[in-house]
């Protein structure tokens, strides 16, 4: 049975939870004044959660729900600094052949316009021509197309047509709260952050892939800001900092440490890691990323388990290509006890279970799919940049 | 109000191509209403400095003042002596201000009586690989809290590579100590707070600054930080908590057998210190980032203590005077949060005091205890304070009190009943790369 996802305000007097008939859990997603404190999942035994499930599911976030009721008592954020302007945002979505996607990921951007900030989609190497038809219903959002398959292109490309200090990228499979942008844009009061991703969840876990994905690959890094510093931190390891789905990025970063790795991503033989690999060298040139949870959005997960399996084969390929890449070409060590730390944890149990014939658990063929993945990583990378290579002699 | 004008005071000693830079980029300053002369102080240069700045057609005053080498207090000093200016701005010779440099310093002056503006350095590091990510993290490291709106300036946020005060106020504080090599500027902030003045961070006031250090002599001046901090601890033994000698000793095996080394035998402890320093370069090849950050802070460690003996004589001299330091007094104020934060905040701008206790009604929350070098708290000091050193302590307090609304999950036993009184005040910095 499926999981429902549901808000709860603790400002607010707590009341239950009715019509979960469909569901056998709840995902309750904890919120003070907006702001997201803690999640947590709760069995569904009839068609409802009374009140005191719901406070004992809450007593989690009881640390981070007090924290923030003691910022907004005494009125502090941590972001504020002195001489911080008003910063400008371009909200980039990269986009290719999921018009419905992008329909509703626009209908949920478009009132940052209001707001003074510009939205541009990168149609990435179209086949048809439903996604310029989709951008041309929104008013004030601009169309672009780039005719280079690969992620990290139109990422670059976004970079480049974009004349707003910051640029901020959603996903087409996403839906960014109201205070999004806003959120994100306030981590860039200290000029050493190049970077601020935000706190993905998911819009819904309707199926069991779903909810094997949220179990498997959650997008969420926590619910307390955090800063990654390069001068303090280890540079590679970037899978706690937030994703590329939910992330902004000063305009000056391609200038100071070099445009998206267009070998890496969706559309190359690499398949992912195409974020990661730039949040690397944003640690590693000494500059901080802000992992800011207040910025929220909500991504649809893959619904089949066939999509499922392709996506973590995917991230499997990604970033062990990325770790190769690190390796060889900026002679980053640390890849390789990283490299061993994922395997030993994730992939060596499971692997283990294969060999030894023991039944598998619903989750065993997903991560073996990201071991198989694992395994290709290296000669994708190879590929790719063989692959680039000959589209820079052309 | 008469527009003030502005003396722009530079010291330098034998860089003839960073001032005849500097010198392009005040001629496309924004003009203020006051205008503004330059005095050039060359010190001890043998370069041709001097005579190349004579030739220079610049569009505004410049003098150039010549004396024998002894150092750049003095120099400033000899400097401010000439300058006729309402408001003295400092700036190093190895920066490029920004076109609205005086405008930013000319509107602080004119919000802000006795203050002293602090002006961004923005870093533009020259040195490649990790040494080059380090040196630019630790200059923007020094402007890190300055930029928070709560700040609680100190002593040590003053840095005279790009400030300015009025002049009358630099004479009334008698101008830098010009006996010291090193941090003369800290001496000043150190002098200047205690005076009542007022520090500011002045993010507009944004100079360049061309960093051009290198490794070997970024360490070898790390002496020079241990004897003006030796010197500085003399003349203010009240600082010596504040300074990084107070540890002591430094953290880790590596770095207390370099500090025994250089207080029993420099020698020995110098040429370990040449050898590792070759390590650096070969932790780089194969990218180990901790290890070389680690062997760095060791050796940098060792050369601070190295002129900590030198100055001081030995660790035996160094306790005694750190012993000197008075015992902190029992806080001047105590302030009932639970009376909301507008009136706590407004209570401290009243007061200005030194100490502070505070409390959520009949419920401790902690101490804030004097620290010397630090200006009196103000209002703006308070939610800050609280959150990054009393939050535990506050969400405690309250909760006992009943303040914490029931809609809010209970806090968990280990902060309910937590008993330990946590530190009021941050651990001082470990001493960075002062260059």
């Amino acid at each position: 049975m499926a999981t429902a996802i549901r808000d709860v305000e603790l400002c607010s007097p707590l009341a239950a939870i009715a019509d979960l008939g469909a569901y056998s859990r709840c995902l309750l997603v904890f919120r003070w004044r907006r702001r997201v404190v803690g999640r947590q999942f709760v069995s569904v035994f009839s068609d409802r959660l009374d009140t005191g499930a719901i406070i004992q599911a809450a007593n989690q976030c009881a640390v981070d729900a007090s924290y923030r009721w003691l910022a907004d008592t005494i009125g502090y954020d941590e972001r504020d600094f002195v001489g911080a302007r008003a910063l400008t945002a371009t909200v980039a979505i990269c986009t290719r052949e999921r018009p419905e996607d992008l329909s509703r990921t626009l209908g949920a951007v478009t009132p940052y316009i209001d707001a003074g900030h510009q939205i541009v989609v990168v149609d990435n190497a179209p086949r048809t021509s439903r996604t310029r038809e989709v951008v041309e219903r929104f008013r004030g959002v601009r169309y672009v197309c780039e005719p280079t398959v690969g992620l990290n292109v139109a990422r670059n490309r976004a970079m480049r047509e974009a004349s707003t200090d910051l640029v901020a990228f959603t996903d087409d499979d996403a839906i960014p709260e109201a205070e999004w942008l806003d959120a994100l844009i306030a981590n860039f009061g200290d000029p050493r952050v190049l970077c601020a991703t935000g706190l993905t969840l998911p819009i819904e876990l309707e199926t069991d892939a779903q909810e094997l994905f949220e179990d498997l690959s959650p997008f969420g890094r926590g619910f307390r800001r955090r800063i990654f510093d390069g001068q303090h931190d280890n540079p590679v390891e970037v899978g706690r900092v937030g994703a590329g789905a939910n992330m902004a990025l000063r305009r000056v970063t391609i200038d100071l440490v070099g445009p998206f790795d267009e070998r890496l991503d969706a559309g190359t033989p690499t398949r992912s890691g195409g974020d990661h690999e730039m949040f690397v060298r944003i640690l590693a040139a000494g500059y901080q990323i802000a992992y800011d949870p207040a910025a929220v959005s909500r991504h649809r997960h893959r619904r089949t388990h066939d999509e499922l399996r392709d996506t973590l084969h995917g991230y499997g390929v990604g970033v062990y290509a990325m770790f190769t890449g690190l390796l060889l070409e900026r002679r980053e060590l640390g890849v390789v006890r990283l490299a061993w730390a994922w395997f030993r944890s994730a992939h060596l149990p499971e692997l283990r279970r294969w060999l030894l014939r023991r039944p598998p658990t619903p989750t065993s063929p997903f991560i073996l799919a990201e071991l198989r993945g694992c395994l290709h990583g290296p000669a994708a990378w190879f590929a790719a940049r063989r692959l680039r290579r000959n589209a820079d002699c052309r | 109000m008469i527009a003030p004008r502005f003396s722009v005071v530079i010291p330098t000693h034998d860089r003839r191509g960073p001032v005849m830079r500097l010198l392009r980029a005040l001629r496309r300053l924004d003009p203020v209403p006051g205008g503004f002369e330059v005095v050039i102080v060359a010190d001890g240069c043998a370069d041709g400095t001097v005579e190349a700045v004579r030739k220079l057609d610049t569009a505004f005053p410049c003098a150039v003042l010549e004396q024998s080498a002894s150092g750049p207090a003095a120099a400033r000093n000899l400097g401010a002596a000439h300058a006729t200016g309402d408001i003295l701005l400092f700036l190093d010779d190895d920066v490029e201000p920004r076109p609205g440099v005086l405008r930013a310093h000319a509107e602080f002056h004119a919000q802000v009586t006795d203050g002293i503006a602090i002006g961004y350095l923005e870093p533009l590091v020259t040195a490649r690989g990790f040494f080059g990510v380090v040196l630019r993290g630790w200059w923007e490291s020094m402007f890190e809290e300055c930029r928070r709106p709560g700040h609680r300036y100190l002593y040590s946020d003053l840095l005279t590579g790009h400030c300015s005060l009025e002049r009358h106020a630099f004479e009334r504080l008698g101008g830098f100590d010009a006996t010291l090599r090193s941090h003369e500027d800290y001496e000043l902030g150190y002098r200047a707070i205690a005076a009542g003045m007022n520090l500011r961070f002045v993010p507009d006031a944004t100079a360049v600054h061309h960093e051009t250090s290198e490794l070997r002599k970024t360490l070898r001046r790390k002496i020079d930080d241990g004897v003006a901090d030796v010197s500085l601890l003399r003349r203010h033994p009240a600082l010596g908590v504040s300074l990084p000698l107070a540890r002591r000793s430094p953290p880790g095996l590596i770095g207390r057998v370099a500090a025994h080394l250089a207080a029993i035998s420099p020698r020995v402890g110098d040429w370990f210190a040449t050898f590792a320093q070759w390590l650096l370069p070969a932790y780089e090849r194969v990218g180990l980032r901790f290890r070389w950050r680690a062997l760095l802070e060791d050796l940098l460690d060792y050369w601070y203590w190295r002129g900590i003996v030198q100055a001081s004589g030995g660790t035996e001299e160094l306790a005694a005077m750190l012993r000197k330091a008075p015992v902190p007094a029992e806080p001047e104020l105590e302030l009932d949060l639970a009376r909301g934060i507008a009136e706590a905040e407004h209570r401290l701008d009243e007061l200005r005091p030194r100490s502070v206790r505070f409390v959520y009604g009949e419920h401790l929350i902690g101490t804030l205890p004097e620290r010397d070098g630090a200006e009196r708290l103000r209002g703006i000091h308070l939610r800050q304070m609280i959150v990054r050193h009393f939050a535990h302590e506050y969400l405690r307090a309250a909760a006992r009190a009943g303040a914490i609304p029931r809609a809010l999950p209970e806090l968990p036993a280990e902060i309910l009943n937590e008993s330990a009184t946590r530190p009021t005040i941050p651990p001082h910095a470990r001493p960075g790369l002062v260059v």
